[in-house]
């Protein structure tokens, strides 16, 4: 089934067009990665795909009926979105910031025992139990990350995106929070998850599109998309691709070469 | 979350205290009174009593508690925890319009004193100046707003340098006096219709306590989890502005209670706004009947200020919440 449906989808800050223009549907059902460039647009695409962004030309619907007609109320019910990064200015409690996620299906001013019910699976399940009552603000990097996680998890949303969900996280919790994707994923949830970690992509993501200067370079099955030229294309680096586990993709990254590094301007940041 | 029980603890202690407060301060003054007088409508206790204490102690309660909400309401409208009732320009538009009337030397609008109506259309005229520039752009984002805000107060306040410079010797005198800012006397009908727009306001800001937490996060935080950002903005922008402009047109501005009540309470209670906003109230208007009490009883006959009670009694407080909270990371 068709989740999103873009079409011709242009976006500009100002004077600088972020997305120059394309067509894209996204599925239920499917872990989409979304890879490319600083400045690629993936943020902006997040964006506008989680109905923040509403500026754009083009179209862009989702379960056909365009974006910017969804009420705001009903569209958080079906749609979470975790941004890049969330700063708080004051002192919510984990659980206070897990349970901001049930909004848009509060009718009152207390919680519902299907709130308390859908906050507690979401920390479970994020691992974050156990800071429920600290300060947001006191918890690390990665801790932060998952709690954001599972607020948005807690939004019990049909579809999640992510804006580099695993930034901060250990490798342990990187590799568990990109299997907990692809289980959401496969038990019939849309995830799609901007990242610049190939390799957590391509071994668990359904589909890999790669955004180049506001376009779609490449789209399709990790292996197919990960290809030597498209990378030293698009991310201008030189890498080898083997064979990593279940015959998925596995990138092996070359060093930046001296020449490529300005020594008079190295010569210039060196200690006195 | 939010827990019943200890929010209904919260509630009552914050009402206790207001209560308090505002059962007490009638009874006291420069002059005593014997409540058995008040109560047979006997002369000169019953007149101080209804119509010299009484109204101050409802003009205070309803102060207090309206520059509190409004504090809380610029703070999670601009993520900023140094925002007051006055950050958006709404108090210096109110003074510009009461030093416009001093200054032309209008004593009534109507069946008002000058100043009321004129401090009460200067804020408005400010709001909608804010609210046309901030909304010229894409969307309307708190950067805009305080930034125009900022704009706006500071051609306000070199307007009011200017006029202030330019008047005579009483018309200076009384401009100082309405900067200064106090709690007087006013008339049941007067408080009344004050109390039913302040009232309204609280259970509007209570109705979207929960959208606010989100605000107060970010504003795509808030835009994707159901909130209809323009809107609440707005609505946000207005009800703090209405606040601020009601009471100030009647009080001259009287600073502190918008940044200290919703800290000192945000240090104890944290940042839930469903328990921010009824707390702030309630503390806000019973820690503003406390200061007008002392600020007439302290060098009676003569009267202090308010805001310069405010920044006493509240200032020292304040520092020692924080300092017996300086474990905590916020703040």
């Amino acid at each position: 089934m068709n989740l999103f449906t873009l079409s011709d989808l242009r976006f500009r800050f100002d004077s600088v067009e972020v997305l120059r223009g394309f067509d894209l549907q996204l599925q239920a059902g499917e872990m989409t990665a979304i890879i490319g460039p600083n400045g690629a647009g993936k943020s902006t695409l997040m964006s506008i795909l989680s109905g923040y962004l509403e500026g754009y030309e083009g179209g862009c619907s989702f379960l056909n009926v365009e974006l910017r007609e969804w009420k705001k109320q009903s569209l958080g019910q079906h749609i979470a979105f975790i941004p890049q990064l969330v700063r708080l200015e004051f002192p919510f409690t984990a659980e206070q910031v897990v349970l901001m996620g049930r909004t848009p299906h509060c009718r009152g001013l207390f919680e519902s025992p299907e709130d308390l019910k859908a906050i507690r699976c979401a920390m479970e399940i994020s691992n974050t139990v156990e800071f429920a009552h600290r300060e947001f603000s006191s918890l690390s990097g990665g801790e932060r990350q998952r709690v954001v996680l599972a607020s948005a998890l807690a939004q019990e949303a049909q579809v999640l995106l992510l804006d580099e969900p695993t930034t901060f996280l250990d490798l342990k919790n990187q590799l568990y929070t990109y299997s907990l994707l692809r289980n959401l994923a496969h038990s019939g949830m849309s995830v799609i998850a901007v990242t610049h970690d190939l390799n957590l992509a391509a071994q668990h993501a359904d589909r890999l599109i790669v955004l180049a200067e506001g376009v779609i370079a490449a789209d399709g099955h990790p292996n197919d998309v990960l290809k030597t030229d498209i990378l030293a294309d698009i991310f201008q680096i030189n890498a080898k691709i083997c064979k990593g586990p279940a015959e998925r993709s596995w990138v092996f990254y070359e060093p930046a070469k001296p020449h490529q590094l300005d020594n008079y301007l190295l010569d210039k940041i060196k200690p006195q | 979350m939010l827990n019943r029980k200890k929010f209904t603890l919260v509630i009552l202690a914050a009402a206790g205290f207001f209560l308090l407060t505002a059962l007490v301060a009638p009874l006291i003054g420069s002059t005593k009174i014997d409540m058995l007088r008040v109560w047979h409508g006997e002369s000169p206790d019953h007149e101080i009593f209804f119509y010299a204490r009484l109204p101050r102690v409802i003009l205070a309660a309803l102060t207090g508690g309206a520059l509190a909400l409004a504090g809380v309401i610029f703070q999670a409208l601009l993520r900023d925890a140094l925002a007051t009732p006055f950050t958006l320009g709404v108090q210096s538009g109110s003074a510009l319009g009461a030093v416009l009337a001093i200054c032309s030397g209008w004593q009534t609008i109507g069946i008002f004193p000058a100043t009321w109506p004129a401090a009460f259309i200067g804020a408005a005229i400010t709001i909608a100046i804010v609210i046309s520039i901030a909304t010229q752009s894409r969307r309307m984002s708190s950067f805009t707003l305080l930034l125009t805000g900022v704009a706006i107060n500071a051609m306000a306040m070199a307007a009011i340098l200017f006029l202030h410079y330019s008047a005579g010797f009483a018309q200076s005198f009384a401009i100082v006096r309405w900067l200064m800012g106090g709690i007087e006397s006013r008339d049941y009908m007067t408080l009344t219709a004050l109390a039913v727009g302040i009232c309204i306001s609280f259970s509007i800001a209570m109705k979207k306590s929960n959208q606010l937490n989100l605000l107060s996060v970010g504003e795509e935080w808030a835009a994707t989890r159901g909130v209809n950002l323009a809107s609440l903005m707005l609505m946000a922008y207005l009800l703090g502005s209405f606040l601020t402009a009601s009471v100030t047109a009647f009080t001259g501005p009287i600073g502190f209670i918008g940044l200290l009540i919703p800290h000192a309470l945000r240090l104890q209670l944290g940042a839930d706004h469903r328990t921010l906003i009824p707390a702030s109230f309630l503390v806000g208007g019973g820690f503003l009947i406390l200061c007008d009490t002392v600020a007439r009883t302290a060098m009676a006959p003569a009267e202090i200020p308010v805001g310069v009670i405010t920044a006493l009694i509240g200032g020292p407080f304040f520092i020692w919440l924080l300092h017996s909270r300086r474990g905590g990371l916020w703040m």
